[in-house]
């Protein structure tokens, strides 16, 4: 790919957005953030009330991107083999063998539907494979596809029967995203596109595999300046009740963001700045995935959840801070 | 320096505008940051002229415009050395430029530097079309902090104000500052003859072993130096009269004043002794010698010899276990054994006469005592003008008269260290000042009935002593005299023998321990009493 290719990825981007923007009506800022993430190579936590298209939207990105998907929903007795796959007895010419049938996550995009609804030990399936993107089954570890990402949704309303996902779990996602009610008149346009019509909007591959490789590759390369990484460094020990002056985080943060979270806020920093047609990394563009990328690792105590202090609320704060 | 290079490895172009705009940048940031040191070092010295303009009112200080001045030169200095030192590096312009809407890309451009990749190359060239687009350099405005300098002006308003408040405090740098002034000029007079003291080839200014004398210059430049230092005419007249008393010392082989100090030895010997006693007199103790040699000495007169030898013994300086103090014993055993002849005085006499080398000497010295004279003189008369006594009281001027100017007000006798040469034998001159001693006109405030008589100060044993608690403490009533006029009458001798010093210093301790007396015997107020002991102990500058 020649530099000149490069200057298409503004195009490309914006080419995907609006076709999943056919599909899914209002949510513009979380489409760009969920492509944001594949193209960084990172999962992303949806959060979201029921019936908000948090499924939909997921498998419009698959269809876009021409990537197998797989959907999991997830359950209290799903089992992490139903996840990973197991071995089976089949029977072949040279007899009865061992043979390792792949689960639903030997895909490239995994739609893991209501990951609080299963087990930890279910959910803990999915630890290996978002992080090193290998599946251990017995004594065998496989190799995930790549591109791999998994796009988990959790409902925060029911919480009866679910397993909070833990904070190992919760810091292997790049991005937590938040689906709110779409704006009255993004409802009137989702009732446009999905009762008023007879048929559904075609959705056109905008790019394949490889092209998302190649993507990855790119944004891999984006420069930081030294000052900016300087200031998201800040970001993130300003997250910590004991690293920072500020009265807010001491006051409502338990434990704050992990270098984790400092690498997922750069990496969707240079493809934010890719996607806005720059070719550097800014502090606005840290500043603007900062949210996404720490407001699941900034873990808040019982007097923020009483005051209904959010993480959002501290990284405002940080951020004016810092700015 | 670091050497810039391309994504090709080669070295870039100077003319690499993206580099170029952020030097300018760094360039303008440069002369920012030296002009922001200026004005806070300018802001400094504005604080610092407050303080000195608020100090002046408690503390005299001298030279004042010449420290304010001092103090611009010196806060300039630093500000321009620390905006110097604060030049901005590329890396700081670069980010100036980010902040003009760049988002971070003149930064990260410096950084890869030298790196290549297709995003690399993409970026350079954006940030040249972006360079191009908008020319940071060009629209760079280093500011001036105005508000600084606002605050600058407004505290040097300020401190102008301060300044023109009048205050004791002000009058009395200017004072001593005139008073330093004077000294400085004086001392380098002082520096400029020792100067030619020294390069004087003459054999005047030679000692004994024919080397140039440096005792004399270097007597010289020490008091050039204590008057430099000095604050006040009266330490000046101090110092002076102090190198006058080691110039006084200094060995020359032999001391006019001390063969004028041998006249009194043949008071009451007889007619035949009365040339060898004008020439005495007149500091020639050689011809005395010889006028005496011949000289037979009745028994009677030998006996007069002998008591006037033990009444002048005082003022004969002679160095010990030298051959004229041993003359001297054998004189006196002589004339106690009735055996004294005019030989035997002729050959003491002679001790006193110097050689002809040190007769130049001698003369030099006397020369530049004369200089010291009339210096400590001039010094003195300034100290009256200048110096203010204790209770507003200008008694130094009247000393360094001689407390011989009718109409005099504050007359009294001077210190011992300064009034023994100053006074230069003119002895207590009677005042009609009211506060002279001696001679007040009006009783409550003259010093208890001192007769102002050619230097003689007799203290009445019944003076009328002032009511405790009702005149000031330094106010000693004394006795109503009539007249006040001046009786001046020149004493043949005490004007010209040293002995006259000796005098003053027992009429100043004659009146320091009256004055102690007064302390002791009657109830002064506590709160007053301080002051009552102080202005004793200061009576004259406190010597």
């Amino acid at each position: 790919m020649e530099s000149s290719d490069v200057r298409n990825f503004r195009n490309f981007f914006e080419g995907v957005e609006k076709e999943v923007q056919k599909q899914v009506v209002g949510q513009d800022e979380i489409i760009r953030n969920i492509l944001i993430a594949i193209i960084a190579g990172g999962s992303v936590l949806m959060e979201g009330a029921p019936g908000l298209g948090k499924t939909v939207m997921v498998k419009t990105f698959a269809r876009v991107l021409d990537l197998p998907f797989s959907r999991i929903q997830f359950t209290p007795d799903l089992m992490p083999v139903d996840i990973t796959g197991t071995y089976i007895v089949n029977k072949s010419e040279s007899g009865l063998a061992f043979e390792f049938q792949e689960g639903p996550i030997f895909s490239s995009m995994i739609l893991a539907d209501e990951i609080n609804r299963a087990t930890p030990k279910t959910q803990s399936a999915m630890l290996e494979a978002m992080q090193e993107k290998t599946v251990t089954v017995g004594r065998n570890t496989f190799r995930l596809p790549d591109p791999f990402f998994v796009l988990a949704t959790q409902n925060p309303l029911e919480m009866e029967g679910t397993y909070r996902l833990p904070e190992a779990q919760l810091d292997r996602f790049m991005f937590k995203l938040k689906i709110s009610l779409p704006s009255e008149k993004d409802i009137y346009r989702i009732l446009d596109v999905t009762v008023d019509r007879s048929e559904e909007p075609e959705i056109r591959k905008l790019a394949c595999r490889e092209d998302i490789l190649a993507w990855q590759n790119h944004a891999a390369q984006v420069p930081v300046a030294a000052s900016v990484k300087e200031k998201a460094v800040r970001l993130m020990l300003e997250t910590h009740p004991d690293r920072t002056s500020l009265s807010i985080v001491k006051e409502y943060v338990n434990c704050g963001a992990s270098p984790r979270g400092l690498q997922a806020v750069l990496r969707g920093a240079r493809v934010r700045a890719l996607a806005e047609g720059r070719f550097n990394a800014s502090f606005e563009d840290v500043a603007k995935m900062a949210y996404p990328a720490l407001r699941h690792r900034i873990f808040l105590n019982f007097k923020a959840s009483a005051e209904k202090v959010d993480a959002d609320v501290i990284l405002d704060e940080i951020l004016r801070r810092i700015k | 320096m670091q050497r810039i290079v391309g994504a090709s490895g080669k070295p870039l172009s100077v003319k690499d505008p993206v580099i170029c705009a952020i030097e300018k940048i760094r360039f303008k940031m440069w002369f920012c940051a030296i002009a922001d040191s200026l004005i806070g070092s300018a802001l400094l010295w504005a604080w610092y002229v407050f303080i000195m303009a608020a100090a002046s009112h408690l503390v005299a200080i001298t030279y004042f415009l010449q420290k304010v001045k001092a103090g611009a030169a010196v806060f300039a200095f630093a500000g321009l050395c620390a905006g110097v030192l604060r030049r901005p590096g590329m890396k700081d312009a670069a980010l100036v430029a980010d902040a003009m809407g760049f988002h971070d890309r003149l930064s990260a451009y410096l950084e890869c530097i030298g790196k290549s990749g297709h995003v690399l190359e993409a970026f350079r060239e954006e940030v040249l079309e972006a360079v191009e687009k908008f020319n940071p350099a060009k629209k760079y405005r280093p500011s001036v902090c105005w508000k600084r300098l606002w605050h600058c002006f407004l505290i040097l308003m300020v401190s102008a104000g301060i300044l023109l408040i009048p205050s004791p405090r002000m009058e009395q740098a200017a004072q001593m500052q005139s008073v330093r002034e004077d000294l400085k000029a004086e001392a380098e007079n002082l520096k400029e003859l020792a100067e030619r003291i020294e390069k004087t080839s003459d054999d005047e200014n030679r000692d004994s072993a024919g080397q140039p004398d440096q005792k004399l210059s270097r007597l010289l430049y020490d008091l050039a130096e204590k008057m430099e230092k000095s604050t006040s005419f009266e330490q000046a007249a101090y110092d002076v009269s102090q190198t006058q008393k080691k110039l006084g010392s200094h060995e020359y082989g032999g001391d006019a004043n001390g063969a004028k100090g041998l006249a009194g030895i043949f008071d009451g010997a007889g007619n035949d002794f009365d040339e060898a006693k004008q020439l005495l007199e007149q500091g020639d103790a050689e011809g005395a010698a010889r006028a005496v040699e011949n000289k037979a000495l009745s028994r009677q007169a030998q006996q007069k010899v002998l008591e006037n030898i033990d009444k002048f013994r005082g003022r004969i300086k002679l160095q010990e276990g030298g051959d004229a103090e041993r003359l001297l014993e054998k004189i006196k055993t002589a004339a106690e054994k009735g055996e004294l002849d005019g030989k035997l005085l002729a050959s003491f006499l002679k001790q006193f006469t110097r050689p002809a080398s040190g007769a130049s000497q001698k003369s030099y010295a006397e020369n530049v005592e004369t200089k010291l004279q009339s210096l400590k003189e001039r010094l003195l008369a300034k100290a009256g003008s200048g110096f203010e006594g204790y209770g507003d009281q200008n008694k130094s001027s009247a000393f360094t008269e001689g407390g011989n100017n009718e109409g005099m007000k504050n007359g009294e006798p001077g210190s011992p260290g300064v009034s023994s040469v100053a006074s230069g034998g003119e002895g207590m001159m009677a005042s009609d000042s009211r506060e002279a001693v001696g001679g007040s006109a009006v009783p409550e405030r003259a010093v208890d009935g001192r007769q102002g008589q050619m230097g003689k100060v007799q203290k009445e044993a019944a003076s009328p002593l002032p009511d405790a608690g009702e005149a000031y403490s330094e106010e000693v009533k004394g006795q109503w005299q009539s007249g006040g006029k001046i009786q001046e009458k020149k004493s043949d001798r005490t004007i010209e023998i040293k002995g006259e010093f000796t005098n003053a210093q027992t009429l100043y301790r004659q009146f320091l321990a009256e004055g102690m007396k007064y302390v002791d015997k009657y109830e002064i107020p506590a709160a007053e009493r301080p002051l009552v002991l102080e202005y004793f102990s200061r009576l004259n500058g406190g010597l």
